[in-house]
């Protein structure tokens, strides 16, 4: 079936599955770095914007996101710049598998919290895996870019 | 089963319409959980352009539409001021905020998920819900339907006379499952008292609501661990549940009597 969106603020048509989650559809049209982990709502790392909403990409049907915006952190290039630097000052990227995900929701979270404290930050980003544990960098790193963006 | 179809129904009667009598449609919710289910589905009747995804108070009632979010519970300040907080503070532990944007109202009631802390809220909130076809029905008498028939869940209809709320649940790591949860409410001046996860669906303690009827708090976490079934499973055994129903029903007790 046919779906029209708009992927990081270009519109796109795209023919998917009736059955395909957002993440298959997202992949199969090029966009790697959006990833599989889990593939069961649980790790995080294939977070996307949804009209601005972080969702877990393997969890949505592809067809839900027919005449939505969908951002994925290719749409966030300043932010992830940012970011990256970072996590990269803070010794926290390790394999950097999680981090396209992670970039997402604390985009999202940037945008949806004014002024978290760590345990709002640790609240907010549970849903954030990462196999390297690299968490209390993370957070130092994410604190970092809080302030700087300020 | 692969999904040959998928339907985006704009209302509930609509939606109802397009499941009964198919055994191969399935109703999508956030959608998150019918993912991990074994059983297939050809046709997807998709909820999320059927209108049910409003809060709303009306006739001393918080009706929530069934594809209000958990996320929604959480951060909208009428639903927090409605159930003094409790509908929110049991879903906010859930995974991450990315599937709490997604997981909904309806999909976690109607699927009856024995593991489900909201059910469990809801059902000391005394819930009512309302069904397109079945109509309004106390969320006691939906969890034991034993044979349900193919319905779609429109709204939970949730009185908002709370004076106090208090939950209680025990995970073995945060964010997993439940071994045991347990909401206790003052609505109106009536204390209830329900219990999830034992690991059967959630059940009122009607013992331990009597007892604390009476101010007694340990009574009533003695009464919740007499009357109610506990079982075994990869999480706890029968017996350990039984032991940590009645100390979470005390401490919830202690806080809505206090
Ligand atoms: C990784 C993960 C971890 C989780 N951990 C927990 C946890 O620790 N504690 C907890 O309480 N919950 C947990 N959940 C469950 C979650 O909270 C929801 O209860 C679950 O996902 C169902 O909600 P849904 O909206 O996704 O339903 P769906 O998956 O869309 O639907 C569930 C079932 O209900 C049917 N259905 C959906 N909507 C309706 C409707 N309006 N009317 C009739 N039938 C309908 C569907 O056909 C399906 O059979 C977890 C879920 C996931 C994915
Ligand atoms: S791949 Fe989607 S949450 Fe893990
Ligand atoms: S850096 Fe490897 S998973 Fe996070």
């Amino acid at each position: 079936m046919n779906i029209s969106l708009e992927l990081n603020g270009r519109p796109a048509n795209w023919d998917v599955e009736p059955g395909e989650a957002l993440l298959e559809a997202l992949r199969r049209h090029g966009v790697l770095s959006v990833k599989r982990g889990c593939d069961t709502a649980s790790c995080g790392t294939c977070t996307v914007l949804l009209d601005g909403v972080p969702v877990p990409s393997c969890a949505v049907p592809a067809p839900r996101a027919d005449g939505r915006a969908v951002t994925t952190v290719e749409g966030l290039p300043d932010e992830a710049a940012r970011l990256g630097a970072c996590l990269a000052a803070e010794g926290a990227d390790q394999c950097g598998f999680c981090a396209p995900g992670l970039v997402v929701a604390v985009v999202a979270m940037s945008r949806e919290l004014e002024h978290p404290d760590e345990a709002a930050i640790n609240h907010y980003l549970a849903g954030n895996l990462c196999r390297c544990g690299g968490y209390v960098s993370q957070t130092r790193a994410i604190r970092r870019y809080l302030q700087e963006a300020r | 089963m692969a999904v040959k179809a998928y339907l985006r129904p704009k209302s509930p009667s609509e939606a109802l319409a397009l499941i009964e009598g198919d055994e191969r449609a399935a109703l999508i919710g956030g959608g998150a959980y019918l993912r991990l289910a074994s059983r297939g589905y050809e046709t997807a009747v998709d909820l999320c352009d059927a209108g049910l995804d409003r809060v709303r108070v009306e006739d001393g009632a918080l009706r929530l539409g069934a594809m209000v979010t958990y996320r929604r519970l959480e951060t909208d300040l009428v639903v927090r001021d409605c159930s003094g907080g409790l509908l929110g503070r049991c879903v906010e532990n859930i995974v991450g905020v990315q599937v709490r944007n997604i997981v909904t109202v309806g999909g976690t009631v109607a699927g009856r998920y024995a593991f489900a802390n909201l059910t469990t809220a809801l059902l000391a909130l005394g819930a009512d819900v309302v069904l397109a076809r079945g109509g309004r029905k106390p969320l006691e008498q939906f969890l034991a339907d034993k044979a349900p028939a193919r319905d779609v869940l429109v709204e939970v209809v949730v009185p908002t006379a709370v004076r106090r709320s208090a939950w209680r649940d025990l995970t073995r790591v945060r964010s997993d499952f439940a071994v045991l949860n347990v909401a206790a409410v003052d609505v109106g001046g009536e204390v209830r008292v329900a219990v999830g996860a034992r690991p059967g669906v959630a059940r009122l303690a009607r013992g331990a609501m009597q007892a604390a009827a009476a101010g007694d708090a340990r009574g009533a976490g003695e009464a919740a661990a007499a009357e109610l079934d506990f079982g075994d499973d990869l999480r706890a055994s029968a017996d350990y549940r039984r032991r940590v129903c009645g100390a979470l029903v005390t401490r919830a007790l202690e806080e809505v009597l206090a």
